[in-house]
């Protein structure tokens, strides 16, 4: 895809969106967030607007548009205030589904996602392996024709609203292999299977999609629910986690602009001297340098999509889009703050409320700290650090 | 049963407006959108075609630089085609003029069964140009058209007034022009943008439709002067004592809303 057709996909993709903003906008987002509610009937209209069917190939259902199709949708509705997270999540999920599964796996998991049918939540993360998903405890074992699974994660975003979630489970445990990287293994869980539980964790990212735990506890898992290889999970995960930090680079730098037109706002209309506070160089230059830096990490983005979609390796490009993203946006959301001044934190203002998820993506999915890791080892050649 | 829609593509009202000072014009240098005056008669027309069981959305605009944005968003609302007149000669064009080159392109499209309008657009505010076209076309029209229905040959029109609404009744063809909020438009699906890319688009020129003189030289008015608005008003602020809703209703009635 060329520049112009990305940016032009960018586009129509921003124009159908606009349906989506008009069932659910940002006011009503942050109303759902303090007070309840999904956002099924946003989701009801991405599948109306045929938004739902971005990323997924023709042959399965979808419009196509590889990666790039749901990253410009993410963009689009976090611009406006309203990023849709389990969205994401089915987006990657279905990305290694479509690289990886059965063509069973294809018409079971692909087809219902672009009607809107079905929701798929992703699920990692544990207490004693965060960032070191190989230290995951989490166990499937193979009994018969199915798989037993047992453990528990944590931040697994709206799984209450999913109907399958994707599990990364160890397979082979660590002690049995020398290479750490051998026995994970990715399984679609129905989340109504027995076993199965949820518990709401104490997290507020101002959003109507709650964190949760997730309890495993002998779920029988149908081995024909096992995408990609068994213990060769890795394989499966590089084709999740790399759309995933694009789809992340998009939330950040579509909220982050979102953060930075809210300021723009304000600062042509307060006057407390007389004049608008945006005719101060003071105020104007950390929201043009934000603007910048978006800018700059869109262009990342939009160079990794094209590496993914083209088959390339995006791994470079997607981490640094993620690290580039997800600081514009804080600098974009930090210089709203100081422009706001004290009304930032009248939560009426709904600035302070943008925070919280801003600043995690910073943390979320990934660390940027882990990001540096990587260029410096990967790009760089330098040597490994921990 | 076909349908032309008369659509104007205008300055984002989103953003600043400015004026060109040499001309007292809006300045239309940018990129246009659908008026969303006019989005309710697409909404309108769509409608009026499904219930009709076949037949066509068409639609005529005018506007410089052979700008198509909002045409484009109109034809993914499921419009099926569309004719453009961009013409740098039509620049000054008053309504009259507006309405003669809409009315050849109508007649280009070989007529329909139903021409729509806006009652008014969101940038020029003259309210006259679909009668206009009406009369040029020699076709009854009906303003503030509230709710429609086909029978046959024959149109019910519910016609917006200050104190309700008059029943019409009209022949086709003919000319409506619709009031704001009469039905709910359409967002364009992502499937509809996609084709509305391909959907046949003409763009033509004044001389093409046979129309002349237009713009300036057309123009039987030209803009003296503008000058500011006035600044809104202070509202009315009422201490509520108990009856304060007696306050309201008179308020109300003064301005012949209920």
């Amino acid at each position: 895809m060329t520049i112009n057709a990305q940016q032009e996909l960018r586009i129509d993709v921003r124009e159908a969106s606009k349906g989506v903003v008009h069932v659910v906008d940002r006011a009503e987002y942050v109303r759902r967030a303090r007070e309840g509610g999904t956002l099924d009937d946003a989701w009801k209209a991405m599948a109306d607007l045929g938004l739902l069917g971005l990323g997924v190939g023709e042959q399965d259902g979808g419009s196509g548009e590889g990666i790039t199709g749901p990253v410009a949708l993410m963009e689009a509705l976090s611009e406006a205030g309203v990023p849709p997270v389990l969205y994401l999540l089915t987006a990657f999920a279905r990305t290694a589904i479509q690289r990886h599964g059965t063509d069973e796996q294809r018409r079971r998991f692909l087809a219902p996602t672009v009607t809107g049918q079905m929701k798929i939540a992703f699920a990692i993360t544990e207490a004693d392996a965060g960032t070191n998903s190989f230290a995951m405890q989490t166990f499937a074992g193979r009994d018969g024709d199915h798989y037993v699974l047992n453990g528990e994660k944590l931040y697994i975003s709206a799984a209450d609203n999913a109907d399958y979630i994707m599990v990364v489970a160890r397979t082979t445990r660590r002690r049995d292999t020398e290479d750490r990287r051998v026995g994970l293994s990715v399984l679609m869980v129905d989340r109504h299977t027995a076993g199965v539980g949820l518990t709401p964790m104490k997290i507020d990212l101002h959003s109507p999609e709650r964190q949760f735990f997730l309890h495993l506890d002998d779920v029988h898992v149908p081995v024909e629910n096992l995408v990609g290889v068994q213990d060769d999970g890795m394989r499966t995960l590089f084709d999740a986690l790399n759309p995933e930090r694009l789809l992340v680079s998009a939330w950040a730098i579509g909220l982050g602009q979102h953060a930075l037109q809210r300021g723009v706002d304000y600062v042509r209309e307060r006057s407390p001297f007389g004049t608008p506070i945006g005719s101060y160089q003071a105020v104007q230059h950390p929201l043009a340098r934000a603007n910048a830096h978006l800018a700059a990490a869109r262009v990342m983005l939009y160079a990794a999509c094209e590496a993914f979609d083209n088959g390339e390796d995006p791994g470079a490009n997607a981490n640094m889009a993620k690290l580039l993203a997800s600081e514009a946006a804080n600098a974009a959301a930090d210089a709203v703050i100081q422009s706001f001044g004290g009304s930032a934190f009248d939560a009426d203002s709904d600035i302070v409320t943008l925070w919280p998820m801003i600043r995690l993506l910073r943390i979320a999915p990934i660390n940027n700290e882990m990001i540096l890791n990587y260029i410096s080892e990967r790009i760089l050649r330098l040597p490994k650090s921990y | 049963m076909n349908v032309i829609v008369c659509v104007k593509q205008i300055p984002d009202p989103a953003l600043p407006g400015a004026l060109d000072s040499s001309s007292n014009t809006l300045k239309r240098d940018g990129k246009l959108i659908l008026d969303e005056s006019d989005s309710y008669g697409v909404e309108m027309a769509l409608q009026l075609v499904t219930a009709a069981g076949g037949g066509e959305v068409s639609l005529v605009s005018m506007a410089p630089n052979g700008e198509v944005s909002g045409l484009r968003t109109a034809l993914a609302m499921g419009a099926a085609k569309a004719i453009l007149v961009s013409d740098p000669a039509l620049k000054g064009s008053d309504a009259l003029t507006t309405a003669k080159v809409l009315a050849a392109a109508v007649q280009r499209l070989g007529g329909a069964d139903l021409i729509i309008g806006a009652t008014e657009s969101s940038d020029g505010y003259t309210g006259t140009v679909p009668e206009q076209i009406a009369e040029i076309l020699g076709l009854p029209s009906v303003t503030f058209a509230k709710k429609v229905t086909i029978d046959g040959s024959t149109m019910h029109i519910e016609r917006q007034t200050e104190q309700g609404y008059d029943e019409v009744t009209s022949p086709l063809p003919a000319l409506i022009s619709v009031t704001a909020g009469v039905v709910e438009p359409r967002y364009p699906s992502f499937k509809g943008i996609m084709a509305a890319k391909s959907k046949p688009l003409e763009t033509v020129t004044a001389a093409d439709l046979g129309i002349t003189p237009v713009g300036w030289d057309g123009a039987g008015q030209t803009i003296v002067n503008v000058s500011q608005a006035e600044a809104r008003k202070a509202g009315e602020v009422i201490e509520d004592d108990g009856e304060t809703f007696t306050k309201v209703v008179s308020y109300l009635e003064n301005l012949k809303l209920i």
